[in-house]
């Protein structure tokens, strides 16, 4: 009796050895993931931002708008067809004229595309807005 | 007697590792799947309001990007020209003024406005096409 718990109690005990150089290694990953990555956003459509080597951190804290590939425009989580996302840009800024804004566009979108949303937030009083890129180390 | 007592109270507070291990799996499964390395940057674009670029219209620069190139007074530019051309106008703090034909994708227009903020441009305003509505 006394010598088989002993026995389950050195079983036990190698088991443990043997286990711990796997957690040391996966508390390793979990704290490589915690400090070096970022959680990702939810984005309403996939966007891949042009490249650029800009310095300025990219602002988190803002009203977002997305432009895909394809030219769909997103308001923070909402798609909008281009009429109703005019409308619904100028009543967020009426709301909050110093309310900072960003646009999250795709490398592939057209200037022009991006151009016009720029004049609509002009003609709505924005000024504090901002093109997101993806940091590209400088050549 | 000392050493069995030992091993009697060590093995009643036994704490399996196990459930540890299966909650440090989970976390790190949900901080591999939600994570993200790309450094995300931002670049200010200046929404300058109508009125207040009317009376600057003599010291604005120029410049036009289309399809086949930039263009400054009409010259073709090269990207690595930019600063040998424009620095000392770019230096007094003159706004810049790209106007983009329709065709030009984002990257481009970000590459340009890249070599102007290295040369030292200050505000840079994004114009599209005459009538473009």
């Amino acid at each position: 009796m006394k010598l088989s718990a002993r026995l389950e109690a050195s079983r036990l005990a190698s088991i443990d050895d043997r286990i711990m150089p796997l957690i040391n290694i996966v508390f390793l990953l979990l704290i490589f993931f915690l400090v070096a990555g970022a959680i990702r956003e939810v984005e309403p459509v996939e966007v891949d931002p042009p490249r650029s080597v800009v310095e300025a951190e990219s602002v988190t804290d803002a009203l977002t708008i997305y432009v895909a590939s394809d030219g769909r425009i997103a308001l923070g989580e909402t798609l909008l067809e281009r009429d109703a996302f005019d409308q619904a840009i100028a009543a967020a800024v009426a709301a909050d004229p110093d309310q900072p804004i960003r646009i999250v566009a795709d490398r592939d979108v057209e200037a022009v595309n991006v151009i016009s949303i720029l004049e609509t937030l002009r003609a709505s009083g924005s000024s504090r807005v901002k093109l997101v890129t993806q940091m590209q180390a400088a050549p | 007697m000392k050493f069995a007592q030992r091993t009697s109270r060590s093995s009643g507070t036994r704490i399996g590792l196990t459930p540890l291990i299966d909650v440090v799996f989970i976390l790190l499964l949900f901080f591999m799947l939600t994570s993200t390395f790309a450094d995300r940057r931002s670049l200010d674009m200046a929404t300058p309001a109508p009125s207040s670029v009317t009376d600057l219209d003599d010291k604005i620069i120029a410049l036009e990007l289309t399809t086949e190139g930039l263009h400054f007074d009409g010259r073709p530019l090269r990207l690595d020209e930019i600063d040998a051309v424009l620095h000392a106008r770019l230096a007094t703090g003159d706004p810049v003024s790209l106007t983009v034909a329709a065709g030009i994708g984002l990257e481009t227009c970000v590459t340009v406005m890249d070599a102007l903020k290295a040369s030292g441009a200050r505000s840079i305003a994004l114009k599209g096409p005459e009538g473009m509505h």
